[in-house]
């Protein structure tokens, strides 16, 4: 097991020096592209941000945790991309509709390992995710909130909870470029640009944001779970009541059991890709041998 | 007329070229919209019920807004092939031809809306009018502006791919900006009129500005027709001469993959 995590470490530590070179090789692209990418990310959660400006609050959300909401999403989408957006390991269907897996599986590493190492970008990819801390020390700020223990835990709960169902959804969709290469190349894509579309709308309920219905109600969906409960989770004040600490547990439980249950399913893919993919494969038409 | 059976005929090859990625794609992109689009009516409908000051907004207005945002999307944001081209270097083959870059630049692009008008735009309008919005047009000026609107829109997506060649191919990076400007600064997602601090104003005249945001504006009563189509005819009267201008010189520098 020590074996296994060292040679994670290693990896990651190559990726971050490949990424790191790229950066020193070409630096006025690399700046253009860093530039871009906070642009970006800037401009994502601006258009519901002056709107909350303009009219106090959204869907029952002031304009400071309307802040709060969209820097926890820039921050857990930001670490997602830094950590799995390189070489389209996060656009899983992009690989696997070029019949790029292929040739992961004759590598001397697990499938696993591969994916878990290879999107590692932190000099490039790094953008949104600065923009993601930047907002979110900002929101914490504006709201007198406490930086606690529990406070950052819940923080690290919810973005691991995040990165599990973006990769999880992104996987599972993806995975039909096995059957459909042509087709579904661009799936993963259409599955994560529909929850970045999605993630900065709060949800519409006239309620102060610990309510637990408006995380409930935000935890049926997908992309809602990410951006809304994060910061409801955030917010709440009252960490000291225990019946409040209890339902927050739940809470959190409740919001584990979306993501875990798309990791899950992925997982089960990948374990039948690696297991049967190259058979499964077998046969069938790729963007190479069509062209 | 054997001019414009050529120009329909490649527009047709472009309508087919849609379905390629099948059907997986096509729903998915379009479920897209529709999302997005719901998300937005919900936000306005929600501030209307918590009794934000609109400040002369009325909601059938926001609502026609955003629905038309999505209805006439492909024309509000002209979006050419030649970004991608460039990158691929797909755009060769349109010099081996016998028409002009821009008229097959151009037949693509319109060939590429039948299919968003026919299975989204038109399903829309027709939930829309049976839900009870209102979709009539507050001024009929709201035609030449779209004209002029598409027209800008093909002047700025041409300045885009020159600037895609003068940042030696980086297309993801342009493309994924130009995304976040169009979204916020034409308007296409949030009236000027809802904007704060009168930043709505100022963006209205500019460039970006006098695409989505104004045909929109002037269907829904939201802006004077003349303001909104001065500020488009100044646009285009600057913006066409320097696309072509720069477009002629980028030529020389085109670097693209494939092969």
């Amino acid at each position: 097991m020590a074996d296994k995590i060292q040679s994670v470490l290693r990896l990651l530590r190559l990726y971050a020096r490949m990424d790191l070179n790229w950066v020193m090789q070409d630096f006025k692209a690399a700046l253009i592209v860093v530039c871009a990418e906070i642009i970006n990310n800037l401009t994502a959660v601006s258009g519901i941000l002056l709107l909350a400006v303009r009219f106090g609050g959204v869907g029952g959300l002031n304009t400071d945790e309307i802040l709060l909401m969209l820097g926890f999403f820039e921050l857990a989408d930001g670490l997602c991309y830094m950590l799995f957006g390189g070489f389209n390991v996060l656009h899983i269907s992009r690989r696997i509709g070029r019949g790029q897996v292929d040739h992961m599986l004759i590598q001397p590493r697990p499938l696993i390992v591969q994916l878990l190492t290879e999107g590692f970008m932190p000099v490039s990819g790094s953008g949104g995710f600065l923009i993601g801390i930047l907002l979110t020390m900002l929101a914490w700020t504006r709201l007198h909130l406490e930086v606690t223990l529990l406070r950052l835990s819940l923080l690290l709960l919810y973005i691991l909870c995040h990165t599990l169902l973006t990769l999880g959804q992104s996987f599972l969709f993806g995975s039909a470029a096995f059957r459909t290469p042509v087709a579904s190349e661009e799936l993963s894509s259409l599955i994560l640009d529909l929850n970045s579309q999605l993630r900065p709308f709060p949800p519409v309920r006239s309620a102060p944001l610990a309510d637990e219905p408006v995380v409930y109600g935000a935890a049926c969906r997908p992309a809602g779970l990410s951006a809304v409960a994060g910061a409801a989770g955030q917010a709440d004040r009252n960490c000291t009541d225990t019946s409040r600490l209890y339902r927050r547990c739940v809470r959190a439980g409740c919001g584990m059991l979306l993501p875990r249950g798309y990791a899950a399913l992925s997982a089960i893919q990948l374990q039948s890709i690696q297991r049967h993919g190259p058979s499964k494969l077998k046969g069938r038409k790729t963007n190479e041998s069509k062209s | 007329m054997k001019h414009f059976t050529a120009w329909r005929a490649t527009a047709r090859m472009c309508l087919k070229e849609k379905s390629y990625f099948g059907l997986a794609n096509i729903i998915a992109q379009y479920l897209l919209r529709a999302a997005g689009l719901g998300a937005l009516l919900m936000i306005w409908r929600s501030l209307f019920m918590q009794g934000a000051d609109m400040q002369g907004l009325t909601l059938n207005q926001v609502y026609v807004y955003t629905i038309l945002s999505t209805v006439l999307a492909p024309m509000l944001d002209v979006r050419t092939p030649a970004s991608g081209w460039l990158h691929d270097g797909s755009v060769l083959k349109l010099y081996l031809r016998p028409r002009g870059l821009f008229a097959q630049l151009a037949a693509h692009t319109v060939g590429g809306w039948v299919l968003p008008l026919a299975i989204l735009s038109l399903p829309v309008t027709g939930i829309a009018l049976l839900c009870g919005v209102d979709l009539r047009p507050a001024s009929l000026w709201f035609l030449p502006s779209l004209v002029l609107t598409v027209s800008l829109g093909f002047a700025v997506d041409y300045l885009f791919a020159c600037l895609l060649i003068r940042l030696n191919n980086l297309e993801w990076v342009v493309h994924d900006m130009r995304q976040s400007l169009t979204a916020l600064f034409t308007g296409s997602v949030i009236p000027f009129a809802a904007l704060p601090w009168g930043l709505g104003r100022f963006l209205a005249l500019t460039p970006l500005g006098s695409l989505a945001g104004g045909p929109l504006s002037i269907y829904a009563g939201l802006a004077e027709p003349m303001t909104v189509l001065a500020a488009q005819l100044f646009w285009n009267v600057v913006l066409w001469p320097l696309a072509l201008w720069r477009f002629a010189s980028m030529r020389e520098r085109m670097v693209s993959y494939g092969g």
